[in-house]
C-alpha cells in the first residue's frame, strides 16, 4: 500500500508548484496556440503560470491539447494531468483560448442548487443563486464524480477544547492548501500577486461573494480585521509574527478597491501565501483570523457602539472585558451566529453544546465543475463525547460518517474487522511530517545531566540504542518507516536516504562503544554514572492518551537505553502541566512528533529554538531570542546555523528555499538533537473513517495540522451516493 | 427444699432400667456437650473464635484462597514466569495459553508453541496453536533473575520452560500489547494491590484506635474535637474527596511517592468509622467494674488501655478491619482505573485494568480483563472470611 501511495504522492507534488504567480508575467496575447515540447522540470501548472500568468489554468492546456491530439497524432494525449514526460509534443493555447476555456466552463445563469434552498427561492425567502453566488464563483474540482445533494456528515468531538475539530472541517480561509498539500489554491480569495521581489502582496477578492446572511463580502472585511482587530492593543498585544517586518515594526496592509487588498512588507516574504492558508480562526484565536464580517461583528467593537451599550452587552453575556466577549464573537463556532464564509454555517449552536451543528450556507462561493452550487451535504453535526474511546466505539457501530481525528490507529484492525457490520471504510492518509515519535532532548536543561544532552556522541548512541523495529510493530502495528525527523521523501525538502536514515540502524554494540567513550564510569547498580560520580537517570516526560501511545514508546526505549546502561524512566505527565513545563524549561527530555517538516518557515517549526509552543529542543535559547541576548542561553553555533537558515529562507526564492531546507534538515539529522523512531504513518488523524455511501473522499491525502486534513481534501464535495 | 425419696421426679439411679425420656443420640451429643463445656470453659478466646470460625465453611475456603494470594502477594517473582516489564517486538497480544499436564499418559507438563503473523488487511497480529511444537514446563524451573523478598537473589520460579535458553516462553494469561507476559504482572499486580490494602487498613486502624481511644477514653474536649472531625470526613462524599486528593498531587512524584501517598489518603478517610466503634467500646469500658479496679490497683493509663481494655475488643478490630481491606483494595483499583492512581510502570490490579479499558484490548484481547477476576475473588474471599470472624469474633454470643 505504501508504494502505490508514495509514488502517487510524488506524481502529485512533481505537478504542482508553490510558486507564487507574478503578476504581468503573462506573454502578450497571440492569435493561435503554439506547438510545444515537454522540458526537464515541467509540468502542467508551470507552464500554465508561464503562458497564461495562472497555475491554475493548466486545465486548459488539456482540453485543447487533447482536443488537438485526436485530430494531429503529432500531438501526445495527456491523459493524466499530474503525469507529463520530456520529449512529448503538446499544444499550448493561446491566452484567450484558455481564458475562454475557463470562463466559459460553467455558462452563466446554469447553476443549479439544493432542492432545500430550491424550495425557499420558490417560496421567496432566499434569492435565486445567480444572485446568491459571486460573479466568478470557485470551481471547486471533484475527487471522482458529480455527487448528489442531501444527508448529514455526522462527527464525534471531546468538547468545547476541541474546536479544531470543527476548524479542520470547514477550513474557512482565503487561500487554501490543496488535497495534496503541495499547493496554495484560490478559496475565499480569487486569485493573488505579488511583485517582482515578494515584498507586496494583492489579495484579489470575488465580486459579488456574500456571508452566510447574504451581506457582501468585500475588502472592508479585511480591512477591519486589520484596523479594528489587529492592531487594537486591548484585543492583540503583540503583533503575529507573520504581520512583523524585520524592525518590528507592523506590516502595512491597504485597500486597493471594493474587491482588492495590498500586503506590503519592508522585506521580501516567500512565505506569505502559506500564512494566508492558515488564517481561519484556527486554535479559536483571533490571532488566526485575517478577515471578520465587519457588519457583525461591529456590534461588539467599542469603536463602533456606545460604550454603555457596549458594557450591558458584556455583563449579559458574563464576561469582564469587551475583548473577551469580541474573542467570542469573532468565531462562529464559539459565537453559534456570526456568519461564516465557509460552505456550513452555525445553525445557533457552537462547540460548548452537546450537539453543534453546523448546516448549508446557502452563500457558499463554490460550485463543482457541472455548476451544482457546493456543498453537497447538507449538515455536519458533531456530537460530544465524554472520551475517545466511547467515540471509537461509535465509529465501530457505524455512527461516525467521516472522521480522522480521535480515531486511534491502535483500533485500526477492529474498525477494519467491523466495516462491513459498521457500515463504513476505512481510509489511510499517513502523515508526512517526518517521525511520528521522536525523543527530544533540552540542550538548556538546567541539571547535570545537559552535559550529556549536549553530546552529539551521546545522543548517537542513544540514537543506535533504540530497536526502532521494535516500537513499529508493537506501537505502529508494523506500518511506517524507521527514520529520523526529516521531511518525506516526496517532499522537495528531503535531504536524501543517507540523512533520513542516519544513526537509525539498532546496534547496541556501537552504542556502549561510543558510550564507553563518552560516560565510561558506572555505579554499582550497572548503570553509566555521570563523569562527576552522581547517578544519571534521564527523565522522559510523556503525556498519555495522544494521537500515539507515546509512554508506550517511551517504555521500549527505557528498556532498550538500559541495555546500553543507560538508566531513564518515563514520567507521565498531564497535558495542560506538561505544555506549561516546556517552555519554562523544566522538561529535560520528551517524546512527541516531529510534524513539521513539511512547512520548515512557517507556522512554529519544531526545529526552531524560537517557535513556542513547540518541543523542550532549547527553550532558554528562545529566551534569549525573545530579550536579544539579555536573558536566556546564548545558541551554539549549530543552533545560530539553524536559525539563520530560517532567517534566510523565509526571503529566499523558491528554488533557494529548497537548497536551504535541504541544508537545515541535513543539520537536524546529523546532530540528532532530535531521535526520530518511525515515521510516516498514519498514526495522527491518518486513520479515517469513512461512511461506506460517503463519496469523493480522496484515497491519497496530504495530512498535516497545516493543510487542516480533512479540509485540504474539499469536505463540500462530499456526497453521499443515493 | 427437701426431697422426698419417694418424689416422683427422684433421679434415675444407675440401675434404673427405664429407658432414657429422649433417643440414645441426644444422649451421646449431651455428653459430649458435657466435654465440650468443660473445654470451653478452660479454653482461651482465640481457641473459642477458631471453633466458631471452623463451622463457617466459606470462611474457612476463603482464608485458604487468601493465603494463597498473600503467598503470591509476597514471592510475585517467584510465581512469575516471566519479567513483568519485558516487552517483545514480536509476541503481542498472545491468547491465554492452556498448560498440558499428562502428555502420553505420564505427568509431563507442556503447552504448545504459537506461531503468529499480522494480517495483512486488518493489521492484526494473528496467533495460531501449532501442535508440532511442544514447550516443555517444569515446575521449579529456572528463569530469570531476581532477588526473593527483595534481598535473596535466586532465578528458582515455581512455574516455567525447562529450557529457557531457547526462547520458548509460556504465557498463562497471554500477553498484552507491549508483548508482555500477562500472568507475571498479574502476579506483581497483587503485590501492590494487596499491600496497598493491607497498609491503608493498618494506618486507618492505628488512626482509629488512638483517636477513637483518646476520644472514648478521655471524653471531654479532645472527644468533642474527636468527634466533629469524624462527623465532617464522614459526611463528604469520599469518591471526589479522593479524586481531588489524587488530583492535588505533584504529578511529578516518583512511583514510590505516589503509592505511599495513595495509602494514606486512602487510610485517611478510612479510619473514621473504626475512631467510632473504639469511642463507643471505650465509653462502655471504661465504666466497666475490671477497668474501675485497674485504676485502683494504680495501673497507668496506658496500661489500662492496652493491657486490660484493648484486648476486650480485638476481635472485633480484626473482623472490621478484614472488612475495610477489600474496600481499600476496590478503591485503589478505582482509583489507577481513572488514571489518577497508580500510573505504568507501577504494576497494579487497577493499572492493569486501566491499560486494558480500550477497545482494542476488549475486543481483540479480551484476557486483558482478566485482572478484574482477581479482584472480585480476593474481594470476595476478604468479605466472606471478615463475615466468618466477625461471627466468630464474640464466641459467647
Amino acid at each position: 500500500m505504501s508504494k502505490k501511495f508514495f509514488s502517487l504522492l510524488i506524481l502529485m507534488t512533481l505537478v504542482v508548484s508553490l510558486l507564487p504567480a507574478t503578476a504581468g508575467a503573462a506573454p502578450p496575447a497571440q492569435a493561435g496556440g503554439t506547438t510545444y515540447t515537454i522540458q526537464k522540470d515541467d509540468w502542467l501548472s508551470k507552464l500554465a503560470d508561464k503562458e497564461y500568468g495562472d497555475p491554475l489554468a493548466f486545465p486548459a492546456i488539456v482540453y485543447y491539447n487533447n482536443k488537438k491530439a485526436t485530430e494531429d497524432p503529432a500531438f501526445t494525449l495527456i491523459e493524466d494531468p499530474n503525469l507529463i514526460e520530456v520529449g512529448w509534443t503538446v499544444y499550448l493555447p493561446s491566452p484567450e483560448e484558455a481564458n475562454a476555456y475557463l470562463l466559459g466552463s460553467i455558462p452563466a445563469g446554469a447553476y443549479n442548487e439544493a432542492p432545500m434552498l430550491a424550495e425557499m427561492v420558490a417560496a421567496g425567502t432566499l434569492p435565486p443563486v445567480d444572485e446568491r453566488l459571486p460573479d466568478d464563483p470557485l470551481i471547486e474540482p471533484v475527487d471522482a464524480e458529480i455527487g448528489q445533494y442531501g444527508g448529514t456528515i455526522r462527527r464525534g468531538f471531546l468538547g468545547p477544547s476541541d474546536h479544531n475539530n470543527y476548524t479542520r472541517v470547514v477550513y474557512d480561509a482565503l487561500v487554501r492548501f490543496s488535497p495534496t498539500g503541495g499547493e496554495v489554491v484560490p478559496h475565499i480569495a480569487a486569485g493573488w500577486s505579488s511583485n517582482e521581489d515578494f515584498t507586496e502582496w494583492t489579495v484579489r477578492l470575488r465580486p459579488g461573494a456574500k456571508w452566510s446572511d447574504g451581506a457582501p463580502f468585500t475588502a472592508d472585511d479585511i480591512m477591519f480585521w486589520y484596523n479594528d482587530i489587529l492592531l487594537n492593543e486591548e484585543l492583540i498585544a503583540s503583533i503575529p509574527v507573520w504581520m512583523q517586518n524585520a524592525d518590528g515594526s507592523t506590516v502595512k496592509v491597504e485597500k486597493l478597491g471594493d474587491y482588492a487588498v495590498k500586503w506590503t512588507y519592508a522585506e521580501p516574504n516567500t512565505a506569505f501565501l502559506l500564512e494566508l492558508a492558515n488564517k481561519d480562526g484556527a486554535d479559536r484565536s483571533i490571532l488566526n483570523l485575517a478577515f471578520v464580517p465587519a457588519h457583525y461583528v461591529k456590534q461588539f467593537h467599542p469603536s463602533y457602539v456606545d460604550a454603555a451599550e457596549l458594557d450591558a452587552k458584556v455583563a449579559a453575556a458574563g464576561f469582564d472585558t469587551w475583548a473577551e466577549l469580541f474573542a467570542v464573537e469573532a468565531m462562529p463556532h464559539l459565537s453559534g451566529k456570526r456568519p461564516s464564509m465557509a460552505a456550513w454555517a452555525p445553525d445557533g449552536t457552537s462547540v460548548s453544546d452537546p450537539v453543534f451543528t453546523i448546516k448549508r450556507n446557502p452563500y457558499y462561493i463554490g460550485v463543482d465543475p457541472a455548476g451544482n452550487q457546493l456543498p453537497y451535504v447538507d449538515e455536519v453535526r458533531f456530537t460530544f463525547f465524554a472520551d475517545s474511546e466511547a467515540l471509537n466505539l461509535a465509529a465501530v457501530a457505524g455512527e461516525i460518517d467521516m472522521q480522522g481525528r480521535h480515531i486511534k490507529m491502535s483500533n485500526y484492525p477492529v474498525f477494519i474487522e467491523n466495516a462491513e457490520q459498521g457500515g463504513y471504510r476505512v481510509v489511510l492518509w499517513p502523515t508526512f511530517g517526518g517521525s511520528d515519535a521522536v525523543v527530544m532532548f533540552n540542550q538548556t536543561w538546567t541539571g547535570p545531566e545537559v552535559e550529556m544532552f549536549q553530546n552529539k556522541d551521546f545522543r548517537i548512541a542513544m540514537s543506535y540504542a533504540i530497536d526502532r523495529n521494535a516500537i513499529r510493530e508493537l506501537v505502529f502495528l508494523g506500518l511506517g518507516e524507521l527514520r529520523q525527523g526529516v521531511p518525506a521523501p516526496f517532499s522537495p525538502y528531503y535531504p536524501g536516504d543517507e540523512w533520513a536514515f542516519k544513526y537509525t540502524q539498532h546496534d547496541p554494540d556501537l552504542a556502549n562503544q561510543i558510550l564507553d567513550g563518552v560516560i565510561p564510569n558506572k555505579g554499582a547498580d550497572g548503570f553509566r554514572t555521570l563523569p562527576d560520580g552522581s547517578p544519571l537517570d534521564i527523565e522522559i516526560g510523556v503525556v498519555p492518551e495522544q494521537f500515539v501511545a507515546w509512554d508506550d514508546v517511551g517504555q521500549l526505549i527505557v528498556e532498550d537505553w538500559a541495555k546500553v546502561g543507560v538508566k531513564a524512566h518515563v514520567e507521565l505527565r498531564e497535558r495542560t502541566l506538561h505544555f506549561a513545563m516546556r517552555p519554562a524549561n523544566e522538561l529535560q527530555v520528551e517524546i512527541w512528533n516531529e510534524d513539521t517538516t513539511g512547512f520548515p518557515f512557517t507556522g512554529q517549526p519544531k526545529f526552531d529554538p524560537r517557535s513556542d509552543p513547540a518541543l523542550c529542543f532549547a527553550p532558554l535559547v528562545r529566551i534569549w531570542y525573545q530579550t536579544n541576548g539579555a536573558e536566556g542561553v546564548e545558541p551554539t553555533p549549530v543552533i545560530k546555523q539553524i536559525v539563520d537558515i530560517i532567517d534566510e529562507a523565509k526571503v529566499s526564492a523558491r528554488g533557494r528555499q529548497i537548497e536551504l531546507a535541504q541544508e537545515l534538515f541535513r543539520i537536524w539529522a546529523d546532530n540528532v538533537f532530535e531521535i526520530g523512531t518511525v515515521g510516516l504513518t498514519p498514526s495522527v488523524q491518518g486513520v479515517v473513517v469513512v461512511n461506506a455511501n460517503l463519496r469523493n473522499v480522496p484515497a491519497v491525502a496530504g495530512n498535516d495540522w497545516p493543510l487542516r486534513t480533512p479540509g485540504d481534501t474539499r469536505p463540500e464535495q462530499f456526497f453521499y451516493a443515493q | 427444699m427437701t426431697v422426698s425419696p419417694d418424689s416422683p421426679v427422684m433421679a434415675p439411679t444407675p440401675d434404673d432400667k427405664r429407658p432414657l425420656p429422649t433417643n440414645g443420640e441426644v444422649a451421646v451429643s449431651l455428653a459430649g456437650l458435657v466435654e465440650d463445656a468443660e473445654a470451653i470453659y478452660v479454653a482461651p478466646n482465640w481457641k473459642l473464635v477458631w471453633w466458631r470460625f471452623k463451622r463457617h465453611r466459606l470462611a474457612l475456603i476463603s482464608g485458604v484462597v487468601l493465603i494463597a494470594v498473600t503467598i503470591v502477594a509476597l514471592f510475585p517473582e517467584f510465581f512469575s514466569t516471566q519479567d513483568p516489564n519485558q516487552t517483545s517486538a514480536t509476541k503481542s497480544f498472545i491468547p491465554v495459553q492452556a498448560v498440558h499436564f499428562f502428555d502420553e499418559g505420564r505427568l509431563r507438563p507442556y503447552v504448545y508453541g504459537v506461531q503468529g503473523q499480522r494480517n495483512p488487511a486488518s493489521l492484526r497480529m494473528e496467533w495460531q496453536i501449532d501442535e508440532a511444537t511442544r514447550i516443555p514446563v517444569r515446575f521449579f524451573a529456572k528463569g530469570y533473575e531476581y532477588e526473593l523478598l527483595g534481598f535473596i537473589p535466586t532465578n528458582i520460579h515455581f512455574l516455567g520452560v525447562a529450557s529457557p535458553e531457547a526462547e520458548e516462553a509460556i504465557h498463562l494469561l497471554g500477553t498484552d500489547r507491549l508483548g508482555r507476559d500477562q500472568w507475571s504482572r498479574l502476579m506483581h499486580g497483587s503485590q501492590v494491590s494487596l499491600s496497598i490494602g493491607l497498609v491503608a487498613v493498618f494506618m486507618s486502624i492505628f488512626f482509629g484506635i488512638l483517636l477513637g481511644g483518646i476520644s472514648g477514653y478521655f471524653g471531654g474536649l479532645a472527644d468533642l474535637v474527636i468527634q466533629r472531625l469524624i462527623e465532617i470526613l464522614q459526611s463528604l462524599p469520599p469518591i471526589p474527596i479522593w479524586m481531588a486528593l489524587t488530583a492535588a498531587m505533584p504529578r511529578d512524584w516518583s512511583v514510590q511517592q505516589v503509592y505511599f501517598a495513595i495509602t494514606v489518603i486512602l487510610s485517611l478517610i478510612g479510619w473514621t468509622t473504626l475512631g467510632r466503634e473504639v469511642r463507643g467500646r471505650f465509653l462502655a469500658l471504661r465504666e466497666e467494674d475490671f477497668v474501675v479496679a485497674a485504676q485502683l490497683a494504680g495501673c497507668s493509663q496506658m496500661r489500662v488501655i492496652f493491657r486490660h481494655m484493648v484486648p476486650t475488643f480485638t476481635s472485633h478490630i480484626i473482623a472490621t478491619s478484614t472488612l475495610a481491606i477489600p474496600v481499600m483494595i476496590i478503591n485503589e483499583t478505582f482509583l489507577s482505573f481513572l488514571g489518577l492512581g497508580l500510573r505504568p510502570p507501577a504494576i497494579s490490579w487497577g493499572v492493569l485494568l486501566q491499560e486494558a479499558q480500550n477497545l482494542q484490548s476488549i475486543v481483540l484481547a479480551p484476557w486483558l480483563l482478566l485482572p478484574g477476576l482477581a479482584v472480585i475473588i480476593t474481594v470476595l474471599a476478604l468479605n466472606i472470611l471478615g463475615d466468618g470472624l466477625r461471627d466468630a469474633a464474640d464466641p459467647y454470643a
